[in-house]
């Protein structure tokens, strides 16, 4: 670490130095009220604003000294202005709003029929106030770290100290610190997920993520962890299991009849975006017997002239409609509508009297892609449709035998997965009977008194 | 929520002991027991399942698992008997899905799939396998509620009483054979080890589960006998496994108990003994693994003989029933009636009238263009196609030949049988071993006999109706009752199994005109008899049947039964009576010869009810009696109720059923219970 210098024209030289070809960091020289001293200020031009820039050369502004060149260099760049003062072996760091971004908007992806409509935006700090504004405590630890060799990216641990499990708080903190010198940018918080994972090649998810403020302080309130990346619009939380991605805030606003009735629905929803165009083929191929007589009938005769195998013809339907998402997903959009139009309603019907698909078909992968949404987690229902793909190859070689093995292989891969410690399919497994009150059927809120089940015993 | 500590609760001990003993006692347990002892298996097993808890009592309160920790010969054992009852359990999974899924299936490539998932299920740890197991559990016991559900419905207890009739030696080997097999010595030690909490709690928990797992085994092996399901895999796996299973617990329980024998021996002599010295775990498991693989490699060979066999029988007409076939959906035919007969001189004639299902697809694509009626669709119907040929098993394959699509027999609701075959007690047995080689037919369907030519019967109707009501209804000009059983009841009425009379219709239509002329009952020897209008009429009065029938005594008064229910004791007065009490509950009307009810009170007084009992009584009593005099058709199954009702009498007649039958005179009770409607 370099140290300032004592000598005011060695410290600006080292500066114009290092902000060469810099034109956005602004130098500003000026005289100090009062002393009428030399100065200079460095910032970002649209980092600081106009305020700020006043109460610089009035006096009147919240600082703090800096006493070496790379923390002064590391202050211009998160949004501050450093001052270099004649006379002083320190600088003084002027603290600024920062760099411009999003205010709070409005969820867009987890939206909820009850509860705050906030979302979270692409500053850390914001992003870790709207947790506090929501758990007013001083137990509520908010702990900063920056990575990324280049962006120097604030990432800030939130939980509840006596609550969340301390071990787990500090081998993620370890996680985080592994990260450092290892990665030259961190651009979202997907990076940092992807950098602390422990199972690699499992396409299951092992953090949640959330862009609501609202289940951020539950889960943190549950005893978990809150992880905040700077420019990201999301938190991720962990430690997670399989019912974490079924729960929505909606679960806790109403009533616990609908809310666990919603919850069947996932739960069955979900089973369904995995196994049912494989139980369809795995019927049709297979096992007809298992279907009644008219059903058989009019299942052959929707098939009749379709030049493909059913396994063939699932494969281009289900592929037709990832095309579908994804364009969906790609386009501006006003458009949006259209893609759903041309794909579900001119490319399906066109498909089906071309003799290309049978209608059933097309029922069949709707009523898929229908499942998939339904699960509230968009990375764990993405899961499924990986896994999906597989079923569909097992069942075309051993029809029902085939879906069961690839719904044991399915759990056991789930049943040998851990997060920080607590096993990725609880509470079915190894839950106490306390934590299953809030698991498929969700208690009334009067009988949920004990803690979450991450809170640390 | 347990934090990941490698140990495991005792509720995850419990669910683990029992998925892992309920999967292979439930599949094999009753195959031993039943090959055995027969119905004496559940004695056998009862005793087992004793004799391991208390085996289990004793080591885990007398030697606290320190005995075999580290032991190298223990754990060695333990992992491969481990191995060895998985490879038994997943040859039968395998054995049971190609036998019920997939029967066009390979053995080897259904088990490898397996095999890569149970190797994956390995890797987990015995943390990951606990947690495993919480998961299938529930599956296990839906599961096994289905299973049960499914084959109670044909339950009949006299299938699997009385007890006690084979010989205690028998009973006593089955029961140590079940012991050694299934031993939970290694899991007792594996989950010991790893169990956190409380020793009491820990050990009950094991107890249970082995009870429970024992009691779960000792249902369905009651459930199968009683129901005559064949739904437990028979296979040679099982005593291979089962002997190199005794082999590795005789040694297991001498290493066991060795521990104590060594401590004496020690105490004696004063020295160490070498021969017990810790090993590293793994090493243990990989030579377990080969070893299993080998015993795998060893129970493939009679299972594929099976396959073989298997594949040869499927070359019959029946044999490719029930849709086990890889072929699309709209490449296949369905079967909807199917004819048998036999001559002489053309061999068998088999009738099969399928749906047609390449009919023009409608506006929506969904479906026929066919109208739809309130109480079922039409099925459009292709026409009746018949083969011919001295060799059924070569008919089967002309049968496939000819037909253009495969042919799928899972959705036929009706089966006729010609007289031809029904009268011949040779072909009939033919037939039953073809039938009994499949696990078709399971559907509830129309099995009727025609006093003339099936085909007829066949070709009746050109649309034939959905449900199996509207079908026969639509089959025959008057609306008869109707005889709706599995096929599969039959057979096991037939093969005198359940030693269960069964009753068909008859068909005619010599007069150009289909209709119902009366009902058959099959002996258990395969052959029929047709039964005349009085026979037939007394028989429903105790089958329950009988609603709106009209019964017309000697002294000429007509009654109609209405809303019948019956209620039918059997007792045994002695070797040469039975009490044959009826209670007939419902409405007795009083009607004019031709069938009109008599003015508007016409309830038949107490007067009228007697002569109508009395007609019972003495109608019932002889038609009971030649029944069973001259064709031994057993239909209240009084030979059955007898080894319940009075063992001494039944041990005396023992396999002399129709000695006993010449003897009996039956005293016929009947009352009749007015009910409102």
């Amino acid at each position: 670490m370099e140290s300032v210098s004592f000598s005011f024209d060695k410290n600006i030289d080292r500066l114009d130095n290092i902000f060469k070809n810099c034109d956005d960091v602004i130098k500003r020289e000026f005289r100090t009220p009062g002393s009428d001293k030399r100065a200079v200020a460095y910032f970002v031009e649209t980092a600081v604003d106009k305020v700020t820039l006043e109460n610089l050369y009035l006096g009147v502004t919240d600082n703090k000294q800096v006493y070496t060149i790379e923390d002064a260099v590391s202050a211009v760049m998160i949004g501050d202005a450093v001052i270099v003062c004649d006379g002083k072996k320190e600088f003084t760091q002027v603290k600024s709003k920062g760099y411009p971004g999003r205010g709070v908007d409005e969820a867009e992806n987890e939206q909820t029929m009850r509860g705050s409509r906030e979302a979270f935006s692409d500053s850390e700090k914001s992003n870790t106030a709207l947790i506090r504004k929501r758990i007013r405590t001083p137990e509520l630890k908010v702990v900063e770290s920056k990575i990324g060799d280049y962006s120097n990216t604030n990432i800030a641990i939130v939980y509840v100290e006596g609550m969340a499990r301390q071990q787990v708080v500090e081998e993620i903190k370890q996680k985080i610190k592994g990260i450092k010198g290892n990665v030259d940018s961190v651009m979202d918080s997907g990076v940092v997920e992807q950098l602390i994972e422990k199972r690699t090649f499992s396409p299951f998810p092992q953090y949640q993520v959330t862009e609501r403020p609202d289940i951020a302080a539950m889960a943190v309130m549950e005893g978990r962890i809150a992880v905040i990346v700077d420019n990201s619009p999301e938190a991720l939380i962990l430690p997670v299991n399989v019912a974490s991605f079924f729960k929505t805030a909606d679960d806790y606003y109403r009533r616990f009849e609908i809310a666990s009735f919603t919850r069947i629905i996932r739960y069955v929803s979900a089973f369904l975006a995995m196994a049912l165009p494989a139980v369809y083929l795995a019927v049709i191929r297979y096992h007809s017997e298992l279907l009644p007589t008219q059903l058989v009938l009019a299942f052959a005769q929707a098939r009749n002239g379709v030049p493909f195998s059913p396994f063939v013809e699932v494969i281009i339907m289900e592929l037709a409609f990832e095309l579908i998402r994804e364009a969906g997903v790609r386009v501006p959009g006003p458009m949006g509508s259209t893609i759903g139009i041309v794909g579900g309603l001119i490319v399906g019907q066109a498909a089906v009297d071309a003799n290309l698909v049978s209608p059933i078909i097309v029922i069949v992968v709707a009523l898929t892609a229908l499942c998939s949404f339904a699960v509230p987690s968009e990375e764990f229902a993405a899961a499924f449709r990986i896994i999906k793909y597989l079923l569909v190859v097992l069942s075309a070689l051993w029809g029902l035998y085939g879906v069961m093995l690839g719904m044991l292989a399915v759990l056991i891969h789930l049943a040998g997965m851990e997060c920080y410690g607590f096993p990725y399919l609880a509470p079915q497994a190894s839950g106490s009977k306390e934590d299953k009150k809030d698991f498929i059927i969700r208690y009334p809120t009067k009988h949920l008194k004990r803690r979450g089940m991450f809170f640390r015993r | 929520m347990k934090f990941s500590n490698g140990k495991i609760s005792p509720e995850q001990m419990f669910v683990m002991i029992f998925t892992e003993f309920t999967g292979a006692g439930i599949m094999s347990a009753p195959v031993i027991a039943d090959y055995m002892c027969g119905r004496d298996g559940i004695v056998a097993m009862t005793a087992t399942i004793i004799a391991a808890l208390l085996m289990s009592v004793v080591i885990l309160n007398y030697s606290g698992g320190k005995a075999f920790e580290n032991k190298k010969l223990f754990w060695f054992l333990a992992t491969l008997k481990y191995f060895i009852r998985l490879v038994m359990g997943m040859v039968l999974v395998v054995v049971f899905v190609k036998n019920n899924l997939l029967q066009t299936g390979n053995v080897l490539l259904l088990i490898l799939p397996l095999v890569v998932c149970m190797w994956y299920g390995m890797k987990l740890g015995f943390e990951g396998r606990a947690r495993l197991s919480q998961i299938t559990f529930w599956f296990i016991i839906v599961a096994i509620i289905v299973a049960a559900w499914k084959s109670i419905q044909g339950f009949n207890r006299y299938n699997i009483s009385p007890l006690f009739i084979t010989h205690t030696d028998k009973v006593l080997l089955c029961t140590l054979v079940l012991f050694l097999v299934f031993t939970p010595v290694e899991m007792l030690f594996w989950c010991k080890l790893r169990v956190q909490g409380g020793n009491v709690r820990t050990n009950s928990c094991i107890l249970l589960a082995i009870l429970m797992s024992g009691i779960v085994s000792i249902i369905f092996f009651v459930i199968a006998k009683g129901s005559n399901r064949h739904f437990i895999v028979k296979t040679d796996t099982v005593p291979v496994s089962a002997l190199i299973l005794i082999v590795v617990s005789v040694i297991q329980l001498i290493v066991t108990y060795g521990y104590y024998v060594r401590k004496c021996f020690e105490k004696c002599v004063g020295e160490k003994s070498s021969f017990f010295k810790s090993g590293p775990m793994v090493k243990n498991v990989y030579i377990s693994l080969l070893a299993a693989i080998v015993t795998m490699i060893v129970c493939y060979v009679p299972v594929s003989q099976n396959a073989i066999k298997k594949m040869q029988g499927n070359i019959n007409i029946i044999q490719s029933a029930y849709g086990n076939t890889d072929s699309n959906i709209e490449q296949r035919s369905y079967v909807m009636t199917m004819g048998v007969d036999y001559d002489e001189s053309e061999g068998f004639k088999v009738w099969i009238n399928e749906a047609d299902n390449t009919g023009d697809v409608d506006e929506d694509g969904m479906g026929t263009n066919n109208n739809s009626s309130s109480n079922g669709c039409d099925i459009e119907m292709t026409g009746v196609k018949c083969f011919t040929d001295d060799n059924i098993e070569l008919l089967t394959q002309r049968l496939k030949t000819i037909s253009n699509n495969e042919t799928d027999f899972s959705n036929v609701k009706t089966l006729v049988f010609g007289t031809g075959v029904i009268r011949n007690e040779k072909i009939m047995h033919i037939l039953i071993e073809y039938f009994k080689g499949f696990n078709g037919f399971n559907n509830r369907c129309y099995v009727v006999v025609a006093e003339d030519s099936p085909e007829e019967v066949i070709a009746s109707s050109a649309v034939r109706k959905e449900f199996r009501y509207e079908y026969i209804s639509e089959m025959l000009s008057n609306n008869y009752k109707k005889y709706d059983v599995t096929l599969a009841e039959m057979l096991s009425g037939l093969d005198g199994s359940a030693r269960k009379s069964i009753r068909c219709m008859v068909i005619s239509g010599s007069d150009g005109e289909i209709r119902n002329v009366g009902s058959c009952v099959f002996n258990e020897n395969g052959s029929c008899r047709i039964l005349d209008d009085d026979t037939d009429l007394l028989l429903d009065c105790i089958d329950g049947r009988a609603e709106n029938c009209v019964i017309t005594t000697d002294d000429g008064e007509m009654y109609r039964i209405k809303y019948m229910d019956n209620n039918v004791n059997l007792d045994i007065i002695n070797d040469e009576t039975i009490g044959v009490h009826i209670n007939i509950i419902g409405q007795v009307k009083k009607v004019k010869y031709t069938g009109e009810e008599v003015g508007n009170n016409n309830t038949a007084n107490d007067e009228d009810n007697e002569e109508m009992c009395e007609w019972i009584k003495y109608k019932l009593e002889s038609v009971l009696r030649s029944m069973l005099m001259d064709d031994g058709i057993d239909y209240m199954q009084f030979y059955n109720r007898l080894s319940v009702e009075d063992r001494v009498m039944w041990l005396k007649y023992r396999g002399r059923e129709r000695e006993l039958y010449k003897h009996t005179y039956f005293d016929v009770n009947c009352d009749i219970t007015q009910n409102s409607v």
